[in-house]
């Protein structure tokens, strides 16, 4: 029976980009001068299961490439290699390399080979020793001796190989790794020595359990690397000790185990014996070196051996596995399901024999009903909930690569990466964060010549800061570079015919500019930015999730861009409004501030349409019922009230006959249950069980726009 | 003079089957007389299987008694071989 294996690739390709996360963030912050072994170890981890998985599933390009790049780290991971600045390059480099093959073959289609071919050609020159980078940046010790660990050796190697209790019973037989090992180095120069020693009495032995431990001889010049390839499978499962042999023949130092070779061997071990020997031998060295590194190998087998294997699993279990929400959560829906399930018991006990004397006990479960609802769906939201290291992931690796391409040195700071939003969100606010940050770095950030200039360290830091405020999530992007150019903008503006050479903007305004499709005030259009297109882009994106975003700027000290977002799309804040007999909800979010409507501080423009001067501006007024078309023409404002909402930074007045309660309310998309409708971006239940429609204040602002009945600010203000 | 007891081995000597050879090497135990091991048949052999042999050898050892092969197969040679328990299991015979 063959397994369709295909059913697994989506977790192989989740894994190995959370893999890959996971390679890049702890490259980042590796210091070549200071190498933690545990990171590097990370770092090799997360290769090898790549690779490994990849193999696998048959995606050998990728198996391929990652072994080049996890021999190396293997090297650097047992001492034999230091790691260099380069070789961190190299690895982020492969890293791109392997998410675009990844993404490649997930989206069915050919990788890229060209930029995996040439990556590989690195890794394959540093490992062969002739990169001109790694022999002039490497510090290689003067004297290896007789401590070398380097890949070959002349005389061989003696490896102790020691399984994991378990490992027969997860598929992984020894004998055909030894059998492999032998094709490898060839049946002459491999001696294999089972050791005994930990075999128990027969009457306790659990035959699925492996007891056996061996120590390899083996007298080839054959790589460590090529080696260890044979137990790449069972790496993590194994202790596996390596020692360059002295050129001397393994003598057994345990008296219950003899000397046992292969059949093909112990006719060339017979012959070897009488005169042909395959190596030199100083049977000297052996007696005063090899058995005291050998039984201290065989101290740490056997009493690893010994620990029960349950540790190994524990230590596996412990890794991030692929599920994406955490148990507490999951405990705490179930608590409140459980809950529920309690409340909904009593309530039908009481339907069942119900009369008035019980009404108060009947109220009561209403009210715990109520209680258990508010807290399942709190708990059930939270589920969706993650924290934003998620989107800030992506920065150290782009700051680091931007700062270098652009000759910046940059500081990144990251605050409240645990601050939780909702995975849509969180999902969508990622490219606008990315060309805020990219923004930044190109615009705002001075050189380190202007810094040192104006006085400044060397060093600019851009901070992303992420917090909870009043029910939505804020994000900062600050940077403390030069700040907006006032006199700049406003300049560009005016050559690009967006503000009339006339009129006068307050700083606040100035600064709203950037945020105009096609406005860029960079000189150079390079491939970070300067061509004019995203700040219009990145606000609309963060229009989109409701959200809003606002720069303060000073001159000199920097800029910082503020998001809020709503904490998830599924639930929102809303301010119910009547008109006629309809309810309807606007976000929270884009409510500027709510008035009594005076009709005398209405003027009117044109037709039907009215401005209001609202303090220093002019704001135009839509009627809400006549934009839904529920009134006659001539009918005329009775007691209104004035909702000022903000939509694409304009500010609108929308007329509506009353104010009701806030609540928070479900959104229901109304495009997939009925279809789109202008002015409206979804729909809710309320607790009556009547639909109200929610109001899409942007959509408002434009159709607006369009039927001619809203007019520019300046209009409006000449 | 104790007669001698006998396992056969089977088509398979490997951890699926390493249960019930357990039991049928408890029982062989039980005689207390060496043990006569026919594996002729075998055509699968992995390390479980001959490690339950080896631990089998090594307790018959503690009595001075041991295991005899009256029949094995190619394969239980090779992968004795492989393991290095040729010697061990007396098979170089």
């Amino acid at each position: 029976m063959s397994i369709d294996l295909s059913q697994f690739h989506q977790i192989f390709f989740e894994e190995s980009f959370e893999g890959l996360d996971v390679m890049e963030s702890q490259l980042l912050e590796l210091q070549p001068q200071e190498v933690d072994a545990e990171s590097v170890n990370t770092i090799f981890r997360a290769a090898h299961s790549i690779k490994g998985g990849a193999g696998t599933f048959g995606f050998m390009q990728v198996s391929e490439f990652t072994h080049v790049l996890e021999t190396l780290l293997d090297e650097i991971r047992s001492g034999t290699r230091t790691m260099q600045r380069s070789y961190i390059d190299l690895f982020l480099q492969s890293v791109d390399c392997l998410r675009a093959m990844l993404s490649s073959i997930q989206a069915g289609s050919e990788p890229d080979m060209e930029r995996a071919a040439t990556l590989k050609g690195s890794f394959e020159n540093i490992l062969q020793g002739t990169s001109a980078a790694d022999s002039a940046e490497q510090d290689l010790p003067s004297d290896t001796g007789n401590t070398t660990t380097a890949d070959v050796t002349e005389s061989g190697w003696r490896i102790i190989f020691n399984p994991s209790e378990d490992i027969l019973q997860t598929g992984n037989e020894p004998f055909r790794m030894l059998r492999e090992l032998q094709e490898l180095v060839g049946a002459d120069y491999l001696t294999v020595i089972p050791v005994t020693d930990n075999l128990p009495e027969f009457t306790s032995l659990t035959p699925e359990n492996c007891y056996l431990s061996w120590i390899l001889e083996i007298r080839s010049n054959v790589s460590r690397d090529d080696i260890a390839s044979v137990f790449e499978w069972v790496a993590d499962d194994c202790h596996i000790d390596y020692q360059p042999l002295c050129a001397a023949p393994l003598k057994n130092t345990h008296d219950d185990t003899p000397e046992i070779r292969t059949g093909a061997e112990q006719k060339s071990a017979a012959e070897r014996e009488n005169g042909i020997p395959p190596a030199e031998i100083d049977s000297g060295r052996t007696a005063t070196l090899i058995p005291e590194k050998i039984s201290e190998a065989l101290e740490i087998a056997a009493a690893q051996k010994s620990k029960p294997s349950v540790s190994a699993r524990t230590a596996r279990s412990s890794e991030p596995s692929s599920i994406r929400v955490s148990i507490d959560k999951v405990d705490s829906l179930i608590n409140m399901v459980g809950e529920l399930v309690i409340t909904q018991s009593m309530l039908g006990e009481l339907g069942q024999d119900f009369d008035m004397s019980r009404l108060i006990r009947l109220q009561e479960g209403l009210t715990q009903l109520e209680q258990n609802t508010r807290e399942l769906q709190e708990s059930v939201m939270k589920i969706r909930m993650m924290p934003i290291s998620f989107a800030f992931s992506r920065f150290p690796r782009l700051v680091r690569d931007l700062g270098s391409q652009l000759g910046k040195q940059v500081n990144l700071v990251m605050l409240g990466e645990n601050t939780e939003l909702d995975k849509t969100v969180m999902e969508k606010i990622g490219d606008p964060l990315v060309h805020l940050v990219r923004n930044s770095l190109d615009h705002g950030l001075e050189t380190t010549e202007q810094r040192l200039a104006s006085g400044k360290s060397a060093e600019g830091t851009i901070t992303l800061n992420a917090y909870h405020q009043g029910g939505n999530i804020v994000i900062e992007v600050k940077d403390d570079g030069a700040g907006l150019n006032e006199e700049r903008i406003l300049h560009k503006a005016r050559q690009k015919g967006l503000v009339p050479e006339t009129q006068e903007l307050s700083s606040e305004e100035i600064h709203q500019l950037i945020f105009l499709p096609g406005f860029s005030t960079a000189d150079v259009v390079s491939d970070i930015s300067g061509r004019g297109v995203g700040m219009d882009v990145v606000r609309r994106n963060i229009a989109e999730l409701n959200g809003n975003i606002e720069v303060k700027s000073v001159r000199g000290k920097g800029s910082t861009f503020i998001i809020r977002l709503p904490l998830t799309l599924a639930i929102l804040d809303g301010q119910l409004v009547k008109v006629k007999n309809e309810t309807y909800i606007f976000p929270l979010v884009s409510i500027v501030e709510s008035i009594q409507l005076q009709k005398r501080s209405l003027n009117h423009v044109t037709g039907s349409q009215y401005v209001m001067k609202l303090r220093d501006e002019y704001i135009p007024i839509i009627r809400l019922d006549e934009f839904f078309n529920l009134r006659s023409n001539d009918e005329e404002f009775e007691n209104p009230m004035l909702v000022v909402v903000e939509g694409d930074n304009e500010k609108v007045g929308i007329v509506v006959d009353d104010l009701l309660g806030q609540q928070q309310v479900v959104i229901k998309s109304l495009e997939q249950n009925y279809q789109r409708v202008a002015g409206i971006s979804g729909a809710t239940i309320l607790g009556d069980g009547t639909v109200a429609l929610i109001i899409d204040v942007s959509d408002v602002g434009k159709n607006l726009e369009k039927s001619g009945k809203g007019q520019s600010r300046s209009e409006q203000a000449a | 003079m104790t007669d001698n007891a006998m396992i056969e081995c089977g088509e398979r000597l490997s951890i699926e089957h390493v249960e019930m050879l357990y039991a049928n090497a408890e029982q062989a135990l039980a005689t207390a007389g060496d043990i006569t091991l026919i594996a002729d048949r075998v055509q699968y052999c992995d390390t479980a299987g001959l490690q339950l042999l080896l631990t089998l050898q090594k307790t018959l050892e503690k009595t001075g008694h041991k295991i005899h092969w009256q029949s094995a197969s190619d394969t239980v040679r090779e992968v004795s071989a492989y393991l290095g328990l040729t010697d061990a299991l007396n098979l170089s015979d």
